[in-house]
C-alpha cells in the first residue's frame, strides 16, 4: 500500500464546545470568539463541524475552557 | 450571513448580469458593433466596467459587518483560509484564460476579439472566486 494512502484515513473532527460553553455558565459564541480572537460565525462553524480550526485556534479554545486539547476536540472514524 | 458572503453573492450576480448583458449585446448586435467607432466601443466597455465598480464600491461601503461598538468586524483565520482557497482556483482559471489570450489568440485573431476574450477570462476567474467563497461559507471548509 502506498505511504500516502496508508496515512490518510476517513474521519471527521468532533468537538465538545457546545457542552463546555453550557458548563461555563452559557458562555456565548461571541464571548468565546472574542477570547479566542475569531468571529462569532467562526465559532458557530467550528461547533457545527463546518470548519476545522487551526492548531493554534484549537489550543486557544481549549485554554479558555481550561481543558486539555483532547477533551475539547476528537477524531471520529 | 456575513458581509463577505453577502458581498460574494452580490458580486456573482453583478458579474452575471453585467457581463451577460454586455456579451449578449455584442453577439446579438454583431454587425452594429462592428461598425462602431473606437470611442463608442470604449464607452460601451466603460459603462459595463463602471457599473461593476459602482456595485462593488457601494456593497463594500454599505454592507460591512459591525461589532457592538461600531467597529468593523475583523477578518479572522476562517475568512483568510476561504479567501486563499478561492484565490488559488480563480488563479488557475485566469492563467488558463490568459495563456489562450496571450499565446494562442494573437496568431489566430486580433483587435477587439482579444480584448473581449481577456474580459471573459477575468469574468470567469471572478465568478469561480465568488462561487467558491459562497460555497465555503455555506457548506463549510474542512481541511
Amino acid at each position: 500500500m502506498p505511504i500516502a494512502e496508508a496515512c490518510v484515513s476517513d474521519g471527521r473532527l468532533t468537538n465538545q464546545i457546545r457542552t463546555l460553553r453550557f458548563l461555563t455558565g452559557e458562555m456565548t459564541q461571541a464571548d468565546l470568539g472574542k477570547r479566542v480572537g475569531v468571529t462569532r460565525q467562526t465559532i458557530a462553524a467550528i461547533e457545527a463541524g463546518k470548519y476545522s480550526p487551526t492548531l493554534e485556534c484549537a489550543f486557544r479554545i481549549a485554554e479558555v475552557f481550561d481543558k486539555p486539547l483532547a477533551e475539547v476536540f476528537g477524531w471520529e472514524r | 450571513m456575513l458581509s463577505r458572503e453577502r458581498f460574494a453573492w452580490i458580486w456573482l450576480c453583478a458579474l452575471a448580469v453585467v457581463f451577460g448583458a454586455y456579451f449578449t449585446y455584442l453577439s446579438v448586435n454583431a454587425d452594429t458593433v462592428a461598425g462602431m467607432h473606437m470611442g463608442q466601443r470604449i464607452t460601451l466597455l466603460a459603462v459595463a466596467l463602471g457599473s461593476l465598480g459602482v456595485i462593488a464600491g457601494l456593497t463594500a461601503l454599505l454592507g460591512r459587518d459591525r461589532e457592538d461598538d461600531g467597529t468593523p468586524t475583523p477578518i479572522d483565520e476562517r475568512d483568510r483560509r476561504i479567501e486563499a482557497r478561492a484565490a488559488v482556483y480563480a488563479y488557475y482559471v485566469l492563467m488558463a484564460g490568459i495563456i489562450v489570450v496571450g499565446c494562442v489568440m494573437p496568431f489566430t485573431t486580433g483587435g477587439w476579439t482579444i480584448v473581449h476574450a481577456t474580459l471573459l477570462a477575468i469574468a470567469a476567474a471572478e465568478i469561480v472566486h465568488a462561487g467558491l467563497v459562497i460555497h465555503a461559507y455555506r457548506r463549510g471548509l474542512r481541511v
